[in-house]
């Protein structure tokens, strides 16, 4: 939910359907009113400018005001046949037409202002006549106006209303998108089994081995702290990711005790390497998760880290059940982890980067290449 | 009185499993853990050989899962569950009204959980078989087998160049071998690939019986049941010298009979 002021929310509500009406009627009249004293004001300020009798007494007598009762019989009319819409017609209609944004909104949309802006005219003219006494139908006539410029200009303003109504819409989708990704990658991060293992890891040590328990504490609050701060970052060096890495491997052995052991190896080159954030976190973890927490004696993980022909290359082996372990209950996510950094790679690289799994002898190699960056 | 309760712990995590046994140590001191398994198959090999009257399993564990091994057990051995999270399990356990206590453990929900297994064993000489139905019910659904609304009518199995067709009515038994699922027909033995756990969700649930975790039988080539010494359940069938056993979660199928 995005958080608008209700102005800009009465506003809004004043041009399109809703389904239900969440700004109070006076304010609506209020805005209805303003919106017509304001237009009809800059449109007899303009016309007053353009026929060079700005300040005149025609002017202040005829111009202004007859401008100003139009607009503010448009505003009211838009006001008017939108309550009497939206009390007539059934409440599913009103929120396909809100909520929509293809061709078919557009030209209700426009047929509906094109038929409030002619109905507003009709009653101004009426409103005239009588108001300033003058026939203002045979004014009206007189002047050089054409049912088909009006025609043509209500479709290019309903067209550029249209677009940029879209245009704002698709934005805002994108916006949601992002975060959304943010959210998932968050999700996974925070793989609630992880967390609660390791905390019920801390408990039982508490008491028994106080050093180890405060040092697993401390290797899981480094994680955490890493993860967010990853997660709200654009990029970040490998020696970050490495120690993360660090963190989350050393975490995993007070866990699984003899069952795993881990070497992480990298050159200073590549530990100075700039890469989008957890891209290398992934596969460590569908490493253990996969290929190692699975097998009954558990095993190695490797990590290496190198730079050689303006690549950067990251290797993660494990001796783990390997790529033709059959797939277990309760673990998931195998493929989306993956998916999810090749999608990033192609977006940020295109083809100058690379992510492979191969089968090792025995388990998994996870192999991936980015260009070399530094800054 | 009986002689004591003895219980089993099943945890890869070595600290998690120490600590579950100082908990159970100082609320339930005449309790006597017989075994430590570290992984599914010990769990499995351990719960066999010496019967624990209770098994604390964590689900996931390398080699067989916890829900695996339940499904395995031949003997009386009661279950309570210990696990992390596992969103499914756990809606599903509760539905179910089985035991399980999450991790990290709390003193206070591991001392209610105990008081009701205590109440279960103390009442459960014979009679109620109703737990061990929605045990049944709760592990065939979280292992996978659902309907899929199409039945089985015939197995093909290859054997070098040739293929083989064979009518689920001529089978005896399916079994799980390490990697393959054996047909048993009263004549001859077929290999095929797909798991039980899929089987079972293919298969007429009025002629074919889950009995254990890694056999269905087929109740047409039923011949009757043995119970040992130890007062395990075994099938027997009518064109086949051989027995099979019937884990705890499935005894209450043959009970009605």
């Amino acid at each position: 939910m995005n958080a608008t002021s209700p102005f800009k929310q009465a506003w809004s509500e004043h041009w399109r359907l809703q389904a239900e009406s969440r700004t109070p009627l006076w304010f609506l009249l209020l805005i209805s009113t303003g919106a017509g004293l304001v237009l009809g004001a800059a449109i007899g300020v303009l016309a007053g400018w353009l026929g060079e009798q700005l300040g005149a007494a025609h002017w202040w007598s005829y111009t202004l005001p007859a401008n100003v009762i139009t607009m503010l019989c448009v505003s009211y009319t838009f006001q008017l046949v939108r309550r009497g819409l939206q009390a007539a017609l059934p409440r599913a209609t009103l929120q396909r037409l809100g909520g929509a944004r293809d061709w078919r909104a557009a030209l209700f949309y426009m047929f509906y202002s094109m038929f409030c802006v002619a109905l507003g005219f009709a009653i101004a003219l009426w409103v005239m006549s009588w108001a300033l006494q003058i026939d203002a139908w045979r004014i009206f006539t007189l002047q050089n106006f054409s049912i088909p410029q009006f025609i043509v200009t209500s479709i290019v303003i309903s067209v550029l209303v249209h677009l940029s109504s879209r245009w704002r819409w698709q934005r805002q989708q994108q916006r949601l998108k992002a975060s959304e990704a943010q959210l998932r990658l968050l999700q996974a991060q925070i793989e609630p089994h992880f967390l609660f293992n390791t905390l019920a890891n801390v408990q039982s040590l508490i008491d028994v081995d106080a050093p180890l328990a405060k040092r697993m504490l401390e290797a899981f609050t480094d994680y955490l702290r890493a993860s967010l701060q990853q997660l709200r970052s654009d990029s970040c060096s490998l020696a970050q990711e490495l120690d993360m890495a660090q963190s989350y491997l050393s975490l995993m052995q007070a866990r699984m005790a003899d069952r795993l052991a881990f070497r992480i190896e990298a050159s200073e080159a590549a530990r100075g390497a700039r890469l989008p954030p957890l891209l290398l976190q992934p596969l460590i973890e569908n490493a253990i998760h996969h290929g190692l927490e699975p097998k009954l004696e558990g095993g190695h993980i490797v990590i290496e880290a190198s730079v050689a022909q303006g690549q950067l290359r990251l290797t993660v082996r494990d001796d783990g059940l390997g790529l033709d372990a059959p797939r277990r209950s309760g673990r998931r996510g195998h493929g989306m982890a993956l998916a999810n950094i090749r999608a990033r790679l192609q977006s940020r690289y295109g083809e100058r980067a690379s992510l492979q799994l191969q089968a090792a002898e025995p388990g998994t190699q996870a192999l991936l290449e980015v260009p070399y960056e530094t800054n | 009185m009986p002689s004591a309760v003895t219980a089993l712990i099943a945890d890869d995590e070595p600290h998690l499993a120490q600590y579950l046994k100082e908990q159970l140590a100082q609320l339930w001191p005449e309790l006597a853990i017989v075994a430590m398994a570290r992984n599914g198959n010990e769990a499995a090999a351990q719960i066999a050989a010496l019967r624990p009257d209770l098994a604390f399993l964590d689900i996931q564990m390398p080699g067989l899962s916890g829900l695996e091994v339940a499904q395995g057990i031949e003997g009386e051995t009661r279950v309570v569950f210990v696990t992390a999270y596992d969103e499914y399990a756990l809606e599903a356990f509760e539905h179910a009204a089985l035991d399980y206590v999450l991790k990290p453990v709390k003193t206070e929900r591991l001392a209610k959980a105990l008081a009701r297994v205590r109440l279960s064993l103390a009442g459960a000489a014979e009679g109620d078989a109703e737990p061990d139905a929605r045990l049944a019910r709760t592990l065939q659904q979280l292992l996978g087998a659902q309907a899929t609304g199409q039945t089985l009518r015939y197995i093909r199995a290859s054997q070098g160049e040739l293929m083989h067709q064979i009518a689920v009515d001529e089978v005896v038994y399916f079994h799980a071998d390490e990697k393959y699922t054996c047909v048993q027909t009263a004549t001859a033995e077929y290999l095929i690939r797909t798991p039980i756990t899929e089987l079972v969700a293919q298969l007429d649930p009025q002629s074919f019986w889950q009995v254990h975790r890694s056999t269905i039988i087929n109740l047409a080539h039923l011949a009757g049941t043995r119970r040992d010494e130890l007062s395990r359940l075994y099938v027997r069938f009518r064109a086949l010298a051989r027995e099979l056993p019937v884990s705890r979660a499935y005894v209450h199928l043959f009970k009605s009979m």
